[in-house]
């Protein structure tokens, strides 16, 4: 190999080199460089599957927060690569920007303004069944503004009294007051504040990106979250691909298992090639093969075959599972080269 | 409520060519057609053949990417240092 076909970045790293050392960097290059041909998707596959028999099957794990349980283990692993919407238990980490990073005071005002705060949290809703009333006591003045808006009959001390002549009615109205959000971002159901290296931290349980960004005094740059949906949705697909990866090695280092990372950037890149984060499997990377034999050999035989059938699909063999199928040589390793013949004209004997 | 005008606010700036920040979003950057040629060409692939991204992805706002357009992503490997990847801009 020579120093003419190294990657740009290799290059430089190269060019920094001494002399003696420069020969070693090239054969120690060539070394960690895949063959043309390696059928690296399957060794990925075999190097994440491996480990994935021996982690333990449910594990809670607490994340520097004691009252957050965060999933970790081999149902998390599941989540992340079946490209789950909303995960199990959503968890946010916020940080705050710089001049407040270091005031508690600011961080639990803040983590006061982050957290839902429902109408029922703070008043007492009872239905009245006999005289058709629904009354609401409350003291806080927020909720006051709302219910002002229902009933005009402000009573003494915060009670407010609603009547109409169906029961369902007030059913109806109670369920609405309950719902009403007075203050916080949708979605966040409990904020706590730790402290984290000389800074206060908040942890949220429950996750909406979207929303903790448009707060004031976050650290736009660190606040992260572990559902990769609102990634996706938020910052767009490379941060999603960034997220996989974090997120897929949070989980295999945590239970101590070796497994090297570019397996894990291939699964990535693979589930983030279209735009959009797709699964791995029947709905997303396996279903959009493009041969028609090696959807039908994966899951739903029938389905891919009729539909093929009714679309005249065309099948034009390039990948390995067809040409198992048909029983060819598969394009992988060796396979992938294709021999061409130039054929010379024989010379005439001299005879 | 402040938090509506905020969203508010933040679309304003986006609109101007404010770009997005996050430690998980890597560079992006528009390259120019002498540049997306020479790529092709140096990959022997057509623009069918080359990752996707999304016209409507939240870190192409305010690069003035158009359908079509190749975005070469700076990105910070964890095997190889800076590692480059493209990505052909595509119907969101």
């Amino acid at each position: 190999m020579k120093s003419e076909e190294l990657p740009g970045t290799i290059r430089e790293m190269y060019e920094k080199q001494d002399k003696k050392e420069k020969k070693r960097f090239l054969e120690n290059y060539k070394k960690a460089v895949v063959t043309p041909g390696e059928a690296v998707g399957t060794i990925a596959a075999q190097s994440i599957g491996e480990p994935g028999t021996q982690m333990t099957l449910r594990t809670f794990h607490y994340a520097g927060v004691a009252e957050l349980s965060v999933p970790l283990g081999l149902p998390r692993l599941i989540e992340i690569i079946d490209a789950k919407r909303a995960p199990k238990n959503a968890i946010m980490t916020i940080f705050l920007e710089k001049k407040y990073s270091k005031d508690e005071g600011y961080a639990n005002k803040l983590a006061k303004k982050l957290q839902e705060r429902f109408l029922c949290d703070v008043c007492k809703i009872d239905i009245d069944v006999k005289k058709r009333e629904l009354c609401v006591e409350t003291e806080d003045d927020e909720a006051k503004k709302i219910l002002q808006k229902f009933t005009e009959s402000e009573g003494e001390d915060g009670r407010f009294v609603i009547t109409e002549e169906l029961l369902s009615d007030l059913k109806k109205i109670k369920n609405k007051l309950e719902k009403k959000r007075l203050e916080g971002i949708k979605g966040i159901k409990r904020v706590f504040v730790r402290e984290l290296n000389d800074e206060y931290v908040l942890y949220a349980e429950g996750s909406n990106l979207k929303g903790v960004l448009n707060m004031d005094g976050v650290d736009k740059n660190r606040a992260t979250t572990n559902d990769i949906f609102q990634i996706y949705e938020t910052v767009g697909i490379e941060a999603a691909r960034n997220a996989i990866i974090t997120e897929a090695m949070k989980v295999l280092d945590e239970q101590n298992l070796d497994v090297d990372i570019r397996h894990i950037m291939l699964v990535a890149d693979q589930m983030t090639v279209t735009g959009t984060v797709q699964a791995v499997g029947r709905t997303g990377i396996s279903g959009a093969k493009e041969s028609v034999l090696a959807r039908a050999a994966f899951e739903e035989t029938e389905k891919h075959i009729l539909n093929a059938a009714i679309y005249g699909e065309v099948d034009t063999l390039g990948g390995v599972a067809e040409n198992i199928i048909i029983g060819q040589p598969i394009p992988v390793g060796t396979g992938t080269v294709e021999l061409a013949i130039k054929p010379i004209k024989a010379k005439k004997s001299k005879k | 409520m402040v938090f509506k005008e905020q969203n508010e606010y933040n679309k304003l700036l986006l609109s101007l060519g404010y770009k997005l920040e996050n430690m998980l979003v890597p560079k992006h950057e528009v390259l120019n057609d002498k540049d997306a040629e020479r790529l092709l060409g140096f990959y022997n692939v057509t623009r069918d053949g080359l990752p996707k991204i999304k016209e409507d992805d939240p870190a192409l706002k305010g690069l003035g990417a158009r359908m079509g357009s190749i975005i070469k992503i700076t990105r910070k490997s964890p095997s190889v240092g800076i590692a480059f990847y493209y990505r052909v801009v595509i119907e969101g």
